[in-house]
């Protein structure tokens, strides 16, 4: 059933990605002095010269917002979302947003300005399963649970924003993005590395410690919109009106451990906040290997729709720059 | 060391019933031969889906430090070596 790039082929790379590699983190480090200098409101003033830049230099990502934005308007809810016809402007107002969620983050990691945060859905929680004397559990007295999210709002403002919170929050990332980007923000605060697990082509413990971090009765994030563990494949499920490619490796895996899944996302308000928001996606239990592809598939179709809704409700906090919906297989 | 062979080979059951491989026999599976990285190509969730077969079937416990975890699934040697040193049932 699974399609899509064999084991050992790379995800497909967001802009970003590749750009950390051609200096952004000298160009963070320069943002990063300016807020020293200005704070945190002064230091805003680079966000639209920031994505003017990207949005004049970079075609890949301004094609595929394009793209992006016409799939999105091929639908009416999707038309509604956004009001009117996508042109330019769209694109960039599209590429601004992933400026900003950067800069916030960066705010964040830097501890410059506080973060404000609302969590909406946490009552999802007090619906999983209560631990068993074996796993131990959380404070809540739950059992751990696998978090899928996505490149849809700020993933990092969702760390940030359980830090301190009494369950711990592990999340899973993969050894390209690692050395980039991520790396950059880990090195402003070192206590984020602690709870990452890394996988790697070939490593056989990762999906070990995610088992093993569930089962203590915390919880584990990782994205669902294919980036990583995708040699368990793609599974094609609706999203904006085309059937589009999600990683089944994360519901695999939770079909696999036995699980509860959640899907969490974090979007960023009109009004600056951000909201941390969670669902049920499947309550839990192992699922037989006979019944595994059925129930796989439902999970990622849930997702997906999900996914549509976030996508629906903050347009512009779409950050996949790239085609989503091609799974490299034509 | 019947003993030890006898428990190779079931390993290598195992691990052909566990992760499906249907088209692979025991004898196939060379006992020394890496299982991840080159060997049979298995990926992390593979792993995951051998360490609770073991666990079902031998009473081991694996855990979760990486170090120790490359080396009991590096070959069906390496896990048959765990397994004897681990076993309850």
């Amino acid at each position: 059933m699974s399609e899509g790039p064999s084991p050992t082929s790379e995800p497909p790379r967001p802009f970003w990605a590749v750009r950390a590699e051609r200096g952004t983190a000298g160009a963070l480090r320069f943002v990063l002095r300016l807020l020293g200098l200005l704070g945190r409101r002064g230091a805003a003033i680079v966000i639209h010269p920031v994505a003017f830049y990207f949005w004049v230099t970079d075609r890949s990502a301004r094609r595929a917002s394009a793209d992006y934005l016409e799939r999105l308007t091929s639908t009416e809810r999707g038309r509604a979302a956004l009001g009117r016809r996508p042109d330019w402007r769209d694109q960039y107002r599209h590429i601004h947003a992933f400026a900003r969620a950067i800069f916030d983050r960066l705010c964040v990691w830097a501890g410059i300005g506080h973060l404000d945060v609302e969590h909406e859905g946490t009552a999802h929680f007090a619906h999983l399963p209560d631990a068993t004397p074996e796993q131990g559990g959380n404070v809540l007295g739950k059992s751990g649970a696998l978090i899928v999210t996505a490149h849809a709002g700020s993933f990092d403002m969702m760390r940030a924003a359980s830090m301190g919170q009494q369950v711990p929050v592990h999340v899973v990332i993969y050894g390209a993005n690692a050395q980039t980007i991520n790396g950059f923000f880990e090195a402003l605060n070192p206590e984020l590395q602690l709870d990452l697990i890394h996988v790697r082509p070939g490593s056989t413990g990762a999906a070990l410690e995610i088992r093993a971090a569930i089962r203590r009765g915390h919880f584990v994030a990782i994205m669902g919109d294919r980036t990583g563990l995708d040699s368990a494949g793609l599974r094609r499920a609706p999203f904006l009106g085309k059937p589009a490619p999600f990683s089944a490796g994360p519901f695999e895996l939770a079909a696999t451990i036995g699980c509860p899944v959640m899907m969490a996302t974090t979007l960023r308000g009109e009004d600056g906040r951000y909201h941390v928001r969670s669902w049920p996606i499947h309550p839990g239990g192992r699922v037989p290997r006979g019944d595994r592809d059925r129930v796989v598939q439902q999970m990622i179709e849930r997702y997906a729709e999900i996914l549509e809704s976030a996508v629906h409700e903050a347009p512009y906090q779409w950050f996949n720059f790239f085609d989503f919906w091609d799974d490299g297989s034509s | 060391m019947a003993d030890r062979s006898e428990l190779e080979t079931e390993i290598k059951g195992i691990i052909i019933e566990s992760l499906m491989l249907e088209d692979v026999t025991p004898a196939e599976i060379v006992t020394d031969d890496a299982l991840f990285d080159t060997g049979l190509g298995l990926d992390s969730i593979d792993a995951l889906e051998l360490a609770i077969a073991l666990e079902d079937r031998f009473g081991v416990t694996i855990e979760d430090d990486p170090d120790k975890n490359q080396q009991i699934f590096a070959s069906v040697a390496s896990l048959a070596s765990f397994v004897e040193a681990n076993r309850s049932k």
